[in-house]
């Protein structure tokens, strides 16, 4: 799911007996169900998401309105906070610039994800031709999706990992933990999390082997890829912050800049 | 929420940021993190030794470190374990290592705590590090025998080897007698 493996952890009094488990397996599910509803909403590869949806659209038909799902609606609201707060440095409007894009032409002059107008009763405009790319705040959004559902089922310590994001809920420390290369068993000890999350972004794994290794990290700005070996990691109370932040992190490389308290971050760069 | 993160991860995040190329002091793992990474929940206590120049003559030989040993400072626990704390020269910088010794006599583990260059880290890798694991006071550490190469850092791991036998040595012929 959402192209990693998602694992959730549910705190281990709640399995004193089988009913008890039963339920805990139920609540499994709807996670699950529910984390599942992102991707197919979300996925710029899936050509039936309403992501892949609105895309067309906004080249075929400049300036139409559409209504959209609320939660693509929360993602965008989200994304174009953190774009304005990052100065552009995270932008999920600037999809033809991926390895996995066939670049074709200029038609995406000046757009990106501040293109589209919010309007109300979650309807939006797509003002221009723009390639909506949710791969880098779609994951982090899921996992938070998917804490939503353990609180609505009164779940108080529980643990979401999709890959790497993810988010911890309730009165237990977490210790982290970063693998630091695709194939080595050697992990770098980055802290304990309580009740927050992280996510990690890194040149070294996100790598689109078909178009000759090129890094899925692109600054928005100038469409090229960041290729430097690190990884990129912001800890933050939501996941889809931590996950939309370690792009901006990837680009600027900058501990100090002061969108992560803004936002309530902290950002981590590890060799 | 709530972060706690060790010291060391906001010296990685400086170091990452000075120019490509540039000698980079890394401090992975401090005195108190490696004993609980080695010695979960064993006490230890600070000792230190002054270590007799014949006792250093030996370690020279059989381990061929000409570096001078320099250390006073020594940690052991209740339970009778070792953490000993030493540095020898990577390619051209400092590399900090410990090495803890169990109650047996055994290694329990080798830990890289600090490392000053800009290449050849590879030798913190867990699964190179591992071959340290369980090897007895009186066992030979020989470089590209009991221990292998590592590609790419052979300088480093080469002095870390040799490192790792000189300690060992101290413990045979010093430590385990006081």
């Amino acid at each position: 799911m959402l192209g990693t493996f998602v694992e959730l952890w549910i705190e281990e009094d709640r399995y004193t007996n089988p009913e008890q488990m039963a339920f805990n397996h139920e609540i499994g599910n709807v996670v699950y169900q529910q984390m599942g509803k992102v991707q197919t909403l979300m996925s710029s590869h899936d050509t039936s998401s309403e992501i892949a949806q609105l895309n067309r659209l906004s080249k075929a038909t400049p300036g139409i309105v559409c209504s959209i799902h609320p939660w693509t609606y929360e993602v965008f609201m989200i994304a174009q906070k953190v774009c304005k707060e990052t100065g552009g440095l995270f932008d999920c409007g600037i999809g033809q610039y991926s390895p996995s894009y066939p670049r074709s032409s200029d038609q995406f002059q000046g757009s990106g994800i501040g293109s589209i107008d919010l309007l109300q009763n979650q309807q939006i405009r797509l003002n221009l031709p723009v390639h909506i790319d949710l791969g880098g705040i779609a994951k982090g959004y899921a996992v938070d999706r998917g804490i939503e559902v353990l609180k609505n089922f009164e779940v108080k310590t529980a643990l979401i990992n999709a890959g790497g994001d993810l988010r911890i809920i309730g009165d237990i420390e977490q210790p982290i933990y970063l693998k630091e290369s695709l194939y080595g068993d050697a992990y770098i000890y980055m802290g304990k999390l309580t009740d927050g999350a992280v996510a990690t972004s890194s040149t070294r794994f996100g790598r689109d082997n078909k178009k000759g290794g090129m890094s899925y990290l692109i600054h928005p700005k100038t469409g090229e890829c960041i290729e430097d070996d690190l990884s990129y990691s912001v800890v933050a109370s939501t996941c889809v912050v931590a996950d939309c932040l370690t792009k901006a992190l990837a680009i600027e490389k900058n501990i100090y800049a002061p969108y992560f308290k803004k936002l309530g971050a902290i950002p981590i760069i590890v060799e | 929420m709530q972060w706690h993160s060790p010291s060391y991860l906001a010296v990685i995040c400086l170091a990452t940021m000075t120019p490509f190329g540039e000698v980079c002091a890394k401090q992975y793992l401090s005195v108190d993190e490696v004993k609980q990474v080695m010695f979960s929940g064993e006490v230890f206590t600070k000792i230190d030794i002054d270590i007799p120049e014949l006792i250093k003559e030996k370690m020279r030989k059989e381990s061929g470190v000409r570096h001078g040993y320099q250390q006073k400072h020594f940690w052991k626990s209740t339970q009778g374990s070792w953490l000993l704390i030493d540095e020898v020269v990577g390619k051209h910088e400092m590399i900090t290592y410990a090495v803890g010794i169990n109650n047996k006599g055994q290694i329990q583990g080798v830990e890289i705590l600090e490392y000053n260059e800009s290449y050849g880290e590879q030798i913190r890798e867990k699964k190179w590090l591992e071959q340290f694991k369980g090897r007895g006071a009186i066992e030979q550490l020989r470089f590209n025998q009991e221990i292998k190469n590592i590609t790419g850092a052979t300088l480093s791991s080469k002095h870390v080897t040799n490192g790792v036998q000189r300690l060992m040595v101290l413990y045979r012929e010093y430590l385990s007698r006081t």
